[in-house]
């Protein structure tokens, strides 16, 4: 018995062995990873077979939409790749979720178990740098309402606010290209997020929608080869697990979910019948029943350019785009993802100095402006540069991908201090005024319509702000508590912020929705539940801002206001004056009538969503209702009704509806931002390349443009100098500059004293040697004598 | 009235060499240079280009004519004078549109550095000066 212990004890480093062998060759010799790759820089042909959500091959005749899941992830890591950037925009929720579901379970675990578990979760719960928010906009409720699951400052946390992720993805997902809260696997289950709910759980219309896959395609396809348009028209009809097909163009999408009514059991045969179904294109399948699929390891411009495009405007509508020029870099040949590369994993460089890559070696933390134009020991001084490990990395220098080495001629160093690289180099051509933007996650550009430029959401920009001022106080004089509202981000700790935070160009935008008060502090309501209860008091058809706050005017209107000649007039023809005078009347018509309707709006959401006092924040102000007797119970923290102007004048003697109120959580309505990186202008566009006082003068546009505070509600805000929004005292600025002002002349001057002193120094030089050589003539004379 | 001038701009160059190098101080450990400090680092700077140069032309009388100056105030005279240029040379340069940044940085180093030693040379030069002037005497 002893013997044959002893020998099993023997037999355990051999099973150790043979176990751990053949875990190597199943996971294969190839860097780790069981899938096979071509190692070769030449383009691999795809000619695959498809398979559907239950692995079961596709044929012609099959009614099944493909699974990228199960297609690509036969050969791809899939499981690591849906965890990667782009993929896990809702992943934090999912994760945090999990993290707050483990917590109760974590109290049994011993200290350094648990210490590790909330390492390990905070490793993983990583948001990165703000960056553009989910903008939940509805024109109807005058609603643009930043979005986001990643825990960044100033947006909100769908899930908080009601928000289910079917909306999300149902309202977002067209510019996803899957994953997170799309996919089963990546969703916070019922579980978690109604552990305390008791009411019977409705059934999920995710099994009748299926789940929004990764689709590889989204980006990998070649240009052409995708039909985006038809996937966001597939997603909008709630189609979701047949976008990857009718994308590709594979076959006929049959059947609408959206159609199917909100409840219905997935499981009734009827309702089964209304399932979508697939009439592939035979001539798409080889004879060998694979399909080619034209693909490019190397992401294609035109894929990034779907959700990554944007457009100014300006006075005269949204600028056209042959009078822009593209990126430097695209213009030099390079593609974006020559920076914005990954690996497997997806993590894909952002590119800002300070990234925290998962993937920690120099090639990919370099990818940034510092990195590739003047390497990464930039920063460090003399000493430091000498003991820097990185110094002795070739691919640390300077000059990655042929980036030109910058001078930056006469340009002290303080300013890489102060400023990031893009504040000067990037976005579009700064003006005395921050001018309007689209973009594509938030205006759906891309897709074919009519815009003029000012459809909701208003985002402005370019912005010179501090880098960590996704809130600048400047834009709110109330000093309330930052973290006080548990559904609104705080502030990140991922930048640098204070007096070391640099000015960045970014871009923002005021939050505008309905919502409630809660001890001081307003909340957002679930937008959609707003417009059920907004819709007969609001009417609004097409927008809140054409039928509301700027309504359009009645010819009678035009006719008693300009006359009966020029009120019949296109308005394209009217002078400038005569166009002042009908934005006028256009405001105050719209003042009246948002008076009117938003008071109306905000009585119905009290009464039919059990609302103790609801709001509309829009342009920065909170509209509640006015007291019945404003004189007399007016509270403490009621601001002046800057309407008091704004009735017509058949109701000049109705009071106002409406009134302004201040709240404890001023950042739940200041200015969202987010900072901007292309496109990179020429270095001769850029800011300061004429000298100092392109910047250094009273109406240079890094310190004196301006930003207006705009939104649905017809309010007309107030400017706000970038100056201000860095926090810069205006009186230091202008005797800043009034040094500046005077720099020629005090280099005339210096050199005069350099002159001077330089001739004394000359002339002394001549005194000594004159002294030196009249002693050695003397001491000459004196020996001559002697001798 | 020629040395009460003569030594009013001493002075005057001696307290802005001080100014110069107490607002200077933080950056020598690696400190941000900007703001108020900044500012009185620059009107100073204009008194010791504008100082420095006309006591060059009122002090180089001295060497014209007999009794010369000491051997100890010559020295610090003449270092006075040269650190001076190299300093004022230093900041003229990074001034000029032409400076890259790599050169700009080691200007700067040079600047603070030189411009340390003019302080020396200032604090040297009023020594061996009042020294001369109580032996004279």
């Amino acid at each position: 018995m002893r013997q044959a212990s002893k020998t099993a004890w023997l037999a355990i480093p051999f099973v150790v062995l043979i176990l751990g062998g053949l875990t190597n060759l199943c996971w294969g010799a190839d860097g780790g990873r069981r899938f096979a790759h071509s190692d070769s820089d030449k383009r691999y042909l795809h000619h695959i077979v498809l398979y559907d959500i239950n692995n079961r091959k596709i044929t012609p005749d099959s009614d099944q939409p493909y699974s990228p899941k199960n297609t690509c992830g036969r050969c791809h890591d899939y499981e690591t790749i849906s965890h990667g950037w782009h993929f896990n925009a809702f992943r934090s929720h999912t994760l945090r979720a999990a993290s707050t579901n483990s917590s109760d379970d974590s109290a049994n675990l011993e200290d350094s178990e648990r210490t590790n578990a909330a390492d390990s979760s905070h490793e993983r719960v990583t948001d990165g740098r703000p960056g553009e928010p989910w903008i939940w906009t509805d024109s109807r409720t005058g609603t643009q309402l930043p979005l986001s699951y990643r825990n960044w400052p100033g947006r909100f946390n769908p899930d908080a606010i009601g928000i289910t992720e079917l909306e999300m993805v149902r309202h977002f997902g067209g510019r996803l290209p899957g994953g997170g809260m799309g996919s089963q696997d990546e969703r916070p289950s019922a579980e978690t997020t109604d552990a305390d709910s008791t009411d019977e759980v409705p059934p999920s219309r995710w099994q009748l929608t299926g789940d929004l896959e990764v689709d590889c395609m989204v980006c990998h396809a070649v240009s052409g080869a995708y039909d985006f348009e038809l996937r966001r028209d597939t997603i909008g009809s709630e189609n979701f697990a047949w976008a990857p097909t009718a994308a590709l163009r594979l076959g006929e999408i049959d059947g609408s979910v959206a159609r199917i009514k909100e409840g219905t059991d997935p499981d009734d045969p009827r309702t089964q019948s209304k399932i979508p179904k697939v009439k592939y294109d035979a001539n798409r399948f080889g004879p060998d029943g694979s399909v080619f699929m034209d693909l490019v390891r190397h992401v294609e411009n035109n894929a990034c350019y779907q959700c990554h495009s944007q457009r100014t405007v300006g006075d005269d509508g949204i600028e056209s785009r042959f009078i822009h020029d593209n990126d430097v870099h695209l213009r030099a040949g390079m593609n974006c993802t020559d920076c914005h590369r990954n690996g497997i994993d997806h993590q894909i460089a952002r590119g800002f100095e300070g990234e925290q890559h998962p993937e920690s070696f120099a090639s990919m933390t370099t990818l940034n402006c510092v990195g590739c134009h003047l390497g990464t020991d930039f920063y460090l001084d003399e000493e430091d540069r000498e003991n820097s490990i990185t110094q002795l990395e070739i691919t640390n220098r300077p000059g990655r991908l042929g980036a030109p080495l910058p001078d930056h001629d006469g340009l002290p160093p303080l300013h890489f201090e102060k400023l990031t690289c893009t504040a000067c180099h990037s976005g579009p051509v700064p003006s005395s005024s921050a001018a309007g933007l689209m973009t594509s996650l938030a205006h759906g550009l891309g897709e074919k319509a009519h815009r003029t430029g000012e459809e909701l959401p208003s985002i402005r920009g370019p912005l010179f702000i501090p880098e960590d001022s996704s809130h600048p106080a400047a834009m709110h004089d109330s000093t309330g508590d930052q973290d006080s509202s548990d559904n609104h981000a705080g502030s990140s700790d991922s930048r640098p912020s204070g007096p070391d935070a640099r000015v960045t160009v970014a871009r923002g935008m005021w939050p505008a929705y309905w919502g409630e008060m809660l001890d001081g502090n307003v909340r957002p309501l679930s937008p959609e539940k707003v417009y059920a209860a907004t819709r007969r008091s609001l009417r609004v058809r097409r927008g809140f801002i054409e039928e509301i706050s700027k309504p359009k005017l009645s010819s009678r209107d035009l006719v008693e206001l300009l006359g009966e000649e020029r009120g019949k007039v296109d308005p394209s023809e009217y002078t400038a004056e005569e166009r002042d005078q009908v934005d006028a009347l256009q405001l105050k018509e719209g003042e009246a009538l948002f008076d009117e309707k938003v008071a109306a709006s905000l009585e119905a959401i009290q009464e039919e969503l059990d609302v103790q006092q609801a709001v509309y924040v829009s342009t920065g102000t909170v509209y509640a209702l006015a007291e019945p007797e404003p004189a007399e119970t007016n509270d403490a923290e009621e601001e002046p009704n800057p309407k008091k102007a704004t009735t017509t004048d058949n109701e000049a003697d109705a009071p106002n509806r409406l009134r302004t109120v201040s709240v404890g959580n001023p950042d739940a309505v200041s200015m969202v931002s987010w900072p901007m990186a292309h496109n990179v202008r020429p270095a001769g566009w850029s800011l300061g390349a004429t000298g100092c006082l392109e910047c250094h003068a009273d109406e240079s546009v890094l310190f004196a443009s301006t930003v207006t505070p705009v939104g649905p509600a017809p309010a007309v805000g107030t400017a706000v100098t970038m100056a201000s929004l860095q926090g810069i005292d205006e009186a230091d600025r202008l005797l800043w500059n009034q040094m500046f002002g005077g720099r020629k002349w005090y280099k005339l001057l210096v050199a005069g004293s350099l002159v001077v002193l330089g001739v004394m120094m000359l002339l002394g030089l001549a005194a000594a040697a004159n002294r030196r050589g009249g002693l050695a003539t003397g001491s000459l004379a004196t020996s001559e004598r002697t001798s | 009235m020629l040395t009460l001038i003569r030594n009013l701009t001493f002075g005057v160059v001696l307290l802005a060499a001080i100014v110069l190098f107490g607002t200077s101080l933080p950056t020598w450990w690696g400190g941000h240079f900007g703001g108020y400090r900044l500012l009185a680092h620059m009107f100073a700077s204009g008194l010791v280009v504008v100082g420095l140069p006309v006591y060059a032309i009122l002090r180089w009388t001295d060497w014209l004519s007999p009794p010369m100056p000491s051997r100890g105030s010559s020295w610090t005279f003449w270092t006075l004078l040269l650190t001076g240029f190299l300093t004022i040379a230093s900041m003229y340069a990074c001034m000029l549109p032409s400076t890259s940044t790599p050169w700009m940085i080691t200007l700067i180093d040079f600047h603070g550095w030189i411009g340390a030693t003019m302080l020396v040379a200032a604090i040297a030069h009023l020594v061996t000066f009042r020294r001369a002037n109580s032996t004279a005497n």
